[in-house]
């Protein structure tokens, strides 16, 4: 498997936001849920540069919608994830309760247990 | 008042326009649009205003930069062939000038205002490189141009200037406005290339 085949942190929220709007996934919307679920205000054009990576790698699936008024006659691209896609966020999301299987993340993380200690 | 009769600033739509690749544009756009129409009716004018200015910057320097990382030796391939044509389009450029006995520093022949006939014949050199390298990378012509226009005015704009700083400190100015006027017409040349192969792929989806 090759590096390009895993998702990245901001590309793992965007496929999430992709999910939970379902057929209303397009830019205004997933920038909308971005900053609602996690207050991470982002620009329109990251939301683009990531789905047209995602949709490079085949995790994502586009296609235009009708043109409206409100957006001056232009079109909305819809986005949807992909079966390939769902397999990354399944993959990615195990890999994490993999690595932080065992590790006190709630309570706070020692700094003891890691082989760096502070001599002091 | 109806949210689509707000308009946003003009010059951020022509920024978004003319740096986003035009695949991607009209849904660019039109987020943008509907976002600042809800933004206007909602906190009002001025901030849905400030707020459009602020995406499209962002917009464009994100898109631009991941424009570049996607095909970096592509970019950087096509900066290099435009840095040789325009060597050898501006030598070839003057020494046609001279052939045609055009006595251009004793008399500044203005063939476009502001610009002596030398000035003149550069600046069509550069706009001209500028569509070249343009044709050569379909799909990333401002990104390109954009890095040809700022390998450009480093060479040039800061070399030159000091140069002719050494020898004739009072035509410094003149040469540095220069410079950033040539780095412009990198920029028009591919924006041309690419609004023709906009409009030459929108003829072909029509039909």
């Amino acid at each position: 498997m090759s590096s390009r085949d895993y998702l990245g942190e901001f590309e793992h929220i965007v496929v999430l936001a992709l999910m939970r709007l379902r057929d209303n996934a397009y830019g205004v919307t997933v920038r909308q849920e971005i900053a609602t679920r996690i207050g991470r205000d982002v620009s329109v054009g990251a939301i683009y540069a990531t789905l047209e990576r995602l949709e490079a790698k085949g995790y994502v699936t586009s296609r235009l919608g009708e043109p409206t008024a409100e957006r001056g006659g232009r079109s909305k691209r819809f986005f949807r994830v992909s079966p390939k896609g769902v397999s990354a966020v399944n993959r990615a999301r195990r890999a994490l309760l993999s690595m932080s299987e065992g590790l006190n993340l709630v309570g706070g993380y020692s700094w003891s247990h890691t082989p760096f200690t502070r001599l002091s | 008042m109806e949210p689509h009769t707000f308009h946003p600033p003009v010059l951020a739509v022509w920024l978004v326009d003319f740096f986003i690749p035009e695949n991607r544009d009209e849904s660019i756009q039109g987020d943008l649009v509907e976002e600042f129409s809800n933004l206007a009716s909602t906190s009002g004018v001025s901030a849905a205003r400030r707020w459009y200015w602020r995406q499209s910057i962002y917009s464009v320097v994100h898109l631009m930069g991941t424009g570049f990382c996607a095909a970096p030796w592509l970019i950087a391939g096509a900066v290099l062939g435009g840095c040789l044509a325009l060597w050898f389009g501006l030598e070839w450029g003057d020494l046609a000038l001279f052939h045609f006995n055009v006595d251009l520093h004793a008399h500044g022949l203005r063939m476009i205002p502001l610009l002596s006939g030398i000035q003149a014949e550069r600046f069509v050199v550069m706009m001209l490189v500028g569509c070249l390298v343009a044709l050569a990378v379909k799909g990333r012509e401002m990104v390109t141009a954009i890095a040809l226009s700022l390998v450009c005015a480093a060479l040039s704009g800061l070399a030159y200037p000091a140069w002719t700083i050494v020898r004739n400190p009072e035509s410094a100015l003149p040469v540095r406005v220069f410079q950033l006027a040539a780095s412009i017409a990198i920029l028009l040349g591919a924006a041309i290339v690419r609004e023709i192969r906009f409009a030459l792929s929108r003829h072909h989806h029509i039909v």
